[in-house]
C-alpha cells in the first residue's frame, strides 16, 4: 500500500493559471524519488501539496489511504512529514541539538554524530556551521522526527559538488536504511541519478521517467 | 521542545533584542506604576481631606418666607441723652427646633455633630469679667454671653478644639441648672467646680434681668486654644474667657418668656462632604420638622476649594495613564511587528514541522512576558524614586491652575468664622504635598495592565504574518 498518494490533483493560482492538472501517483516507503522539471513547472507546488503546506484546487492527497485534511494539515505536517529546504531553514538562536529537538522523537546527538557532526559542533550555534553541516542538521531533524516521509526541496542547491554528493547519499540511506519515503525536488541530474524513481513534471502532468 | 523552552532560548540568545525590549518595558512600567501610585495617593489625599474638613450645613428659620414668623412691637424706649423715643420690634418664629429634632438629625447616617445654641447677654451676680478692648453701651457693662445648649460636647467650639474641657464634665442632654465657664474666669473669681453662679430671669416689664433668682452649678471648666491678639477689638461680653455655657432649660429660664422654647438655628457637621446632598435630603425627610419654617444653607466651599487641586491632579493622572497605556501598546506593537517580520523564516520552519500558529504566538507572548516580569519588578524601584517628586510637581501645577480665591484654603487652612469666635485652623492634608508610595495593589494593577498591553501588542503584531498560509510564508522565506 502506498504511503503517499495523489488522486486527480489539480492546482491553480488565484489568477487562474493552472500549475498541476489531474495529477495522480503513488509514493512508497523505502524508496527515494526525484522530481525533475523546468523552473515554474510546479515541482515545489507538488511538494507543498504532499507536505500539507497547501491544499489542491481539485483532487486529494492521501496518507496511508486517508485524506490528509481529515485530521488536519498541521497533524499531517507534525506526524507524517519532514521537510528539508535548500536554505537549510534552521532556527538561528538554537544549537544543532536544539534544532533537532524541535521535532525530535528520537535522541538527537547520535543521529547528528552519525551524520558526521563532531561533539563540539552539535552544541555550537548553527550559524557557525558550514552549509553542508547545516544541511546535515536539517536532515538529522527530519530523521529524528521519525516521520515516514521526507520531502526535500533542492537540498543540494547551495552546496558544492562533494558535499552535495554526501547529502544525496545520506538521503538515499534514509530511504534504504531507515525505511523512509524520500521525495527530492531537484534540478540536479546527479541527484536524480541516485533516486530509485525519477518523476518529471511537464505542462502540469507528472510522468515517470525511464532510467 | 516545549513552548517555554523555545521562548527561553530566544530571550537568552537574542540578547540585544531582549535588552531593548527590557528597557522599553521598564520605561513603560515605571510610568504606569508612577501614574497608578500618584492616582492612589491623590485618592487617599482626597479621602483624608474629606474626613479632615468634613462638611457643614446650617438649618435656620427662614425669616423672609416662613409663615410662622411673628413680628411684635415692644415697649418704646426713650433715649436719655436725646430724649427721643424709638420703637422696636420683637421678631420670632413660633416653630423652632427642639432637642428631639437635634437627636433625630444626629441619627441620620453620615452626620457627625449637630449642635444648636440660644444666645443671651446677661449679668451674673458678683461675677468679675475680663474687660474687653472696646467700650460697650453702659447698659451692657457686666453682661456676658451665655450660650444655652443641649450638650457642649457637640458644640462646634469644642469639636474644633477651639475650646477644651480642662476640668469637670460636659453639659449633657438631661442636665438642668448647670454651667461651664473658663478656667481663667473661675480663677479670677475664685470659683471651682461645684460652686454656683447666680443670675436673674428677664423681666419684660423692667426690660432687664431683674426677675427671680436662678442658680446654676459649675460642672466644668474650659480653656481656650487662644485668646484674642494684642490690638484685636473685642467687647467684654464677647471675650472668650467670659463665655458661659448653660443647659437649654436654664437658658429658657433666663429668657423669661415662652417665645424661645427651642432653637432658631442648627449647625450640622457631616463626615464626608461628598455625601452632602444625600445627608441634607435625609434630614429634610425627617418627620417632626416643619420645613415651611426653615431653610438650609450648605457650606461646602471650604472642601470644594481645598479638593479642587486634588481633583485636577486626579484628572491629570488618569488622562496621563490612559495616554501612557495607549502609547505603550502602540510602541510595543510597532516594535514587535517589525521583529515579527524579521522572524518570518522562523515562523516558516515552525509551521513546516507542524507547530500550530497559536503555539507560535504563544511563544512570542511568553518571550515578552518573561522580559516583562523582570522589567515590571525593577520598575518598583524606579517608580518609588520618581513617583513622589512627580506627584508633588503635578499637585503644584494643579494648584497653580486653580482660580485664585479670597479664601486661600490650601495655603492657609480651613477657617470658619461664627460670630466673634475664630475656630481653630486645622492644617490641610495637602499642605505638605501628597505622600506617594508604590503599594502591592499598584503592583498587581501594573501586572494586569502590562499583561493586557503585551497581549494586545503581541496579537496585533502577529496578525499580518499569521494570516498567511504556510506555503506563502515559505515562499517569502525563499
Amino acid at each position: 500500500m502506498p504511503t503517499l498518494e495523489l488522486k486527480n490533483v489539480s492546482y491553480a493560482y488565484e489568477k487562474g493559471k493552472a500549475v498541476l492538472q489531474n495529477v495522480s501517483g503513488a509514493l512508497e516507503t523505502g524508496k527515494m524519488y526525484a522530481i525533475l522539471g523546468p523552473s515554474g513547472s510546479g515541482k515545489t507546488t507538488l511538494l507543498s501539496l504532499l507536505g500539507g503546506l497547501d491544499v489542491p484546487t481539485q483532487g486529494s492527497v492521501l496518507f496511508d489511504g486517508e485524506d490528509i485534511t481529515t485530521k488536519g494539515l498541521e497533524h499531517h505536517r507534525r506526524s507524517h512529514i519532514s521537510l528539508i529546504f535548500q536554505s537549510y531553514n534552521l532556527i538561528d538562536y538554537m544549537t544543532p541539538v536544539e534544532n533537532v529537538w524541535l521535532t525530535a522523537k528520537l535522541d538527537a546527538a547520535p543521529i547528528l554524530e552519525r551524520l558526521g557532526l563532531e561533539q563540539d559542533e552539535i552544541t555550537r550555534n548553527v550559524l557557525k556551521l558550514s552549509g553542508g553541516q547545516q544541511q546535515r542538521v536539517a536532515i538529522a531533524r527530519a530523521l529524528a522526527s521519525n516521520a515516514p516521509v521526507i520531502l526535500a526541496d533542492e537540498p543540494t542547491g547551495n552546496l558544492d559538488a562533494d558535499t552535495a554528493e554526501e547529502i544525496t547519499a545520506i538521503l538515499k540511506e534514509s530511504a534504504h536504511t531507515f525505511g523512509k519515503c524520500v521525495v527530492v525536488v531537484t534540478h540536479s541530474g546527479e541527484v536524480a541519478k541516485q533516486a530509485d524513481v525519477v518523476l518529471e513534471i511537464k505542462r502540469g502532468h507528472l510522468k515517470e521517467r525511464e532510467m | 521542545m516545549s513552548i517555554f523552552k523555545r521562548a527561553f532560548l530566544y530571550v537568552t540568545r537574542k540578547r540585544g533584542k531582549t535588552i531593548l525590549l527590557f528597557a522599553i518595558l521598564l520605561i513603560m512600567a515605571t510610568f504606569v506604576l508612577t501614574g497608578l501610585s500618584i492616582w492612589k495617593a491623590s485618592e487617599a489625599a482626597q479621602l483624608d481631606l474629606r474626613q479632615s474638613l468634613g462638611g457643614k450645613f446650617d438649618v435656620f428659620v427662614d425669616w423672609s418666607n416662613s409663615p410662622y414668623v411673628v413680628k411684635e412691637p415692644v415697649k418704646d424706649e426713650v433715649d436719655e441723652e436725646t430724649g427721643k423715643t424709638s420703637s422696636s420690634f420683637l421678631m420670632y418664629s413660633t416653630v423652632q427646633f427642639t432637642p428631639e429634632n437635634i437627636t433625630a438629625i444626629k441619627g441620620v447616617s453620615g452626620v457627625k455633630y449637630c449642635s444648636a445654641r440660644q444666645d443671651n447677654l446677661l449679668p451674673f451676680d458678683g461675677l468679675s469679667l475680663f474687660p474687653g478692648t472696646i467700650s460697650t453701651d453702659a447698659k451692657y457693662q457686666g453682661y456676658t454671653k451665655v450660650l444655652g445648649v443641649c450638650n457642649t460636647e457637640d458644640d462646634e467650639l469644642f469639636t474644633t478644639g477651639t475650646l477644651t474641657l480642662a476640668e469637670g464634665r460636659h453639659i449633657s442632654d438631661n442636665d438642668t441648672h448647670v454651667a461651664i465657664i473658663s478656667q481663667d474666669l473661675a480663677e479670677r473669681n475664685e470659683l471651682k467646680i461645684g460652686d454656683y453662679l447666680t443670675a436673674h430671669r428677664y423681666s419684660v416689664e423692667d426690660q432687664g434681668f431683674t426677675g427671680p433668682e436662678i442658680r446654676v452649678q459649675i460642672i466644668g471648666l474650659f480653656t481656650p486654644h487662644a485668646v484674642e491678639q494684642f490690638g484685636e477689638t473685642v467687647t467684654t461680653y464677647d471675650k472668650i474667657q467670659n463665655r458661659v455655657f448653660v443647659d437649654l432649660q436654664t437658658s429658657k429660664e433666663f429668657d423669661g418668656g415662652e417665645i424661645n422654647y427651642g432653637f432658631s438655628a442648627l449647625h450640622v457637621t457631616i463626615d464626608d462632604p461628598q455625601d452632602m446632598a444625600r445627608v441634607v435630603a435625609e434630614v429634610k425627610a425627617l418627620p417632626g420638622i416643619d420645613w415651611k419654617a426653615f431653610t438650609v444653607e450648605v457650606d461646602n466651599e471650604t472642601y470644594e476649594n481645598a479638593a479642587a487641586p486634588l481633583a485636577t491632579l486626579n484628572e491629570l493622572v488618569v488622562t496621563l495613564l490612559v495616554v501612557i497605556i495607549v502609547v505603550s501598546a502602540i510602541i510595543l506593537a510597532l516594535i514587535l511587528t517589525l521583529w515579527t517580520k524579521t522572524r518570518i523564516h522562523e515562523i516558516g520552519v515552525f509551521l513546516s514541522v507542524g507547530i500550530r500558529k497559536s503555539a507560535i504566538i504563544g511563544q512570542y507572548l511568553i518571550e515578552v512576558l518573561l522580559i516583562a516580569v523582570l522589567a515590571f519588578g525593577l520598575s518598583y524601584f524606579t517608580s518609588n524614586t520618581i513617583a513622589g517628586q512627580i506627584g508633588n510637581h503635578l499637585l503644584e501645577q494643579s494648584m497653580q491652575t486653580e482660580p485664585e480665591d479670597d479664601n486661600d484654603v490650601v495655603s492657609v487652612a480651613a477657617s470658619v468664622e461664627i460670630g466673634a469666635d475664630n475656630l481653630v485652623q486645622k492644617p490641610l492634608p495637602t499642605e505638605n504635598g501628597i505622600q506617594v508610595s508604590v503599594g502591592l495593589d499598584n503592583f498587581a494593577q501594573l501586572y494586569l495592565i502590562g499583561l493586557a498591553i503585551v497581549i494586545v501588542a503581541v496579537s496585533t503584531s502577529s496578525i499580518t504574518v499569521m494570516r498567511l498560509k504556510p506555503r506563502e510564508i515559505l515562499s517569502k522565506m525563499s
